[in-house]
């Protein structure tokens, strides 16, 4: 991401409730395919709420915890703003237009999918879905600079999740703790 | 039956969403066990459907779910299916963004991050290799897998038309071909 302007040190704006719900709002009207790219040019760019250094490390956080990045930022920025309002204000913004055009969709498919050139398309759409997803992982493990010991976790994920089709909490309960532990005592060591 | 289903939707969407490490990408294998395996809700080509409509909505990916609550139980599933994937998280970041304004990034983070990444890689990508079992049945499914892959990771053009134009392909090639 290389912005045009130097985003450190430049004066930060402290959005208010009315600010929050239309941010997000905007980043949820957006984000087709997903929202990471928007919230980033959202809260950075146009409305300078955060720096790109900030928003390098509340990101952080919320990409360790589980659950959708974005709204788990929504909760963390609205937070530290304006509390519980801001918090749920913001994830009400991103979430009010997604759910009423998910709503349209599923209404217009449970109509046209008993026609079957329809099904069809959407399963063109689907196979290309499974490449985007693929992409979203390679771009991930591009970005993370694995050292072997993280791909060989990666690996063993892949092949008892994806392979195997362990059920992912097993899987997480599993790799979670051995691998979060492993990298604490080598850093420590 | 109607209660059933959203009871079980509310517990098995929020536990999904609590391990969904690396975010909505890293869930369509346990999605398919669930959906499809265990519970039978639905076939492998109406699961690869909602998922492809699911990444097609605006929005975060999550509301694939909430496509789940609206096909299961209509607009009552769909409030039950978003609340569920949306609440135990936030619940959690909520208590993570207090710690972290209280104590700073403790030295534990660093480390929790280290260990997480690559099983959130590894989730991402099973979730694309069991969506591609579901999803492609020819070649112009392998085709159009491969295709938006490559197009994805080699250039940044929007991936919404990769999935419009395979939608069309695949439309296109059923009129021409009828029965193939």
């Amino acid at each position: 991401m290389d912005a045009g302007e130097p985003t450190a040190g430049r004066a930060q704006i402290t959005p208010g409730l009315l600010d929050m719900f239309l941010g997000w709002a905007w980043v949820g009207m957006m984000g087709f395919g997903g929202v990471t790219a928007w919230a980033r040019r959202m809260v950075v760019e146009d409305r300078r709420w955060l720096d790109d250094r900030e928003y390098a490390a509340l990101l952080g956080i919320c990409q360790v915890l589980p659950g959708p990045n974005t709204p788990n930022l929504c909760v963390v920025l609205g937070q530290r703003y304006a509390g519980f309002a801001g918090a749920f204000v913001s994830v009400l913004g991103l979430m009010i237009v997604p759910l009423l055009a998910v709503l349209a969709i599923g209404i217009a498919y449970d109509y046209l999918s008993g026609a079957q050139l329809v099904r069809i398309a959407v399963g063109g759409a689907a196979s290309a879905a499974a490449g985007l997803v693929f992409a979203a992982g390679v771009k991930m493990a591009r970005g993370a600079r694995l050292d072997p010991v993280q791909a060989g976790v990666c690996v063993a994920v892949f092949v008892s999740v994806g392979v195997f089709r362990l059920p992912l909490l097993w899987a997480v309960a599993v790799f979670g703790p051995l691998s979060i532990a492993f990298f604490h005592f080598r850093r420590r060591s | 039956m109607k209660t059933d289903v959203l009871l079980r939707m509310a517990i098995d969407f929020s536990i999904l969403s609590l391990v969904a490490i690396g975010g909505a990408n890293a869930i369509a294998p346990e999605m398919h066990r669930q959906l499809v395996d265990v519970l039978g809700w639905m076939n492998d080509s109406e699961f690869a459907n909602l998922f492809a409509l699911g990444q097609v909505a605006p929005g975060p990916n999550i509301m694939v779910l909430s496509l789940v609550g609206w096909k299961m139980a209509g607009v009552a599933g769909l409030i039950v299916a978003t609340l569920a994937a949306l609440v135990p998280t936030c619940a959690l970041a909520w208590i993570t963004g207090r710690f972290v304004a209280r104590y700073g990034r403790a030295a534990w983070f660093d480390s929790v991050k280290a260990g997480l990444t690559p099983i959130a890689i590894g989730l991402v990508l099973s979730s694309s290799l069991v969506m591609a079992r579901a999803a492609d049945h020819d070649a112009l499914g392998y085709i159009a897998t491969a295709a938006t892959a490559a197009l994805v990771i080699l250039t940044g053009v929007n991936p919404i038309y990769a999935l419009g134009g395979f939608a069309l392909a695949a439309g296109l090639a059923a009129t021409i071909w009828p029965g193939v």
